[in-house]
């Protein structure tokens, strides 16, 4: 019997595709780590990924085989650790060079398939895109539609007064 | 697009933004007022920063009073560049109003005097009272 890491597995994507990919790639998600630990029959039955289509699948499994030696991540990793890191790496800038459509894609996937190292990459890709910018360039980039009544927006203009000098 | 966002992937977003990038993403449109609520409380509310002066007291009690924000606020911070306060009288009235407010939300507060030097760029505090308001 191969060993787990030359063990090959099958995934199906939301859109009926077959991709086979091997098990210590597809174990970077942990919905499919956990999908395998209970069907216990690794191999034999291809794994469904009801919410992922071929096009991101492929990407994000692009994304565990380049990760796939990286050390587990820690359980209880304190949420304030990862606020204000915005530091990603080569590799993954370069990866979540997309357009904007494949990058939100990937977000909602590797939430889905509970990959949270690819999650934060994600996040930290659109606030980076938002860092440093204006109202108007935010809503420029991400083409957001203005929705305040001017006494709204002169609100939160007040509101954010108290953000000012600091 | 990024609004398409389940809320819960936006608040982590919004986890990984600079403070100082907050007051620009409020003013995009409503819905990123509500995902960044916490981040904006916690970054500018919660230990709120005043100028020892008329203008900022009043500032203040614009933020003690607010029906949202008010009650986050936890530690006031006032600082001076210019010395002692000016308007002393007027000053008293404002900030015993702000103390009743502060009370009013139950909470305890810091009171810390800040001492600035301009030619160590720094401030020390050099006094500090901590008492719970009844």
């Amino acid at each position: 019997m191969a060993s787990t890491d030359e063990q090959k597995i099958i995934l199906v994507s939301s859109d009926g595709v077959n991709i086979q990919t091997d098990r210590i790639i597809a174990e970077r998600s942990m919905l499919i780590k956990n999908m395998i630990e209970d069907l216990g029959t690794p191999g034999e039955e291809p794994i469904p990924i009801m919410n992922v289509s071929e096009a991101v699948l492929r990407k994000v499994l692009e994304w565990c085989d380049h990760h796939k030696k990286d050390p587990p991540p820690e359980k209880d990793e304190d949420a304030d650790t990862r606020k204000k890191t915005t530091d990603i790496e080569e590799w993954d800038q370069k990866f979540m060079q997309v357009d904007q459509e494949m990058l939100f894609e990937i977000i909602l996937a590797a939430n889905y398939m509970d990959i949270k190292a690819l999650l934060d990459v994600g996040c930290k890709t659109v606030a980076n895109m938002i860092k440093g910018k204006s109202p108007e360039e935010i809503r420029k980039t991400f083409n957001i539609q203005n929705d305040f009544t001017p006494e709204e927006e002169e609100q939160i203009r007040r509101e954010n007064e108290w953000a000012e000098d600091r | 697009m990024l609004l398409r966002l389940p809320n819960e992937l936006l608040v982590r977003t919004a986890d990984f933004l600079p403070d100082g990038d907050l007051p620009a993403i409020r003013l995009t449109c409503k819905h990123p007022v509500l995902i960044t609520h916490k981040h904006f409380i916690a970054a500018f509310i919660t230990e709120t920063y005043f100028e020892a002066s008329l203008s900022g007291i009043q500032r203040l009690i614009h933020i003690v009073s607010h029906p949202t924000f008010g009650p986050y606020v936890k530690k006031c911070m006032a600082s001076t560049k210019e010395g002692p306060l000016v308007h002393q009288d007027k000053c008293e009235k404002l900030l015993a109003h702000v103390f009743t407010k502060l009370s009013l939300h139950g909470h305890c507060f810091d009171l810390s005097i800040l001492c600035y030097h301009p030619a160590l760029n720094i401030y020390t505090s050099y006094h500090k009272v901590n008492e719970i308001l009844h």
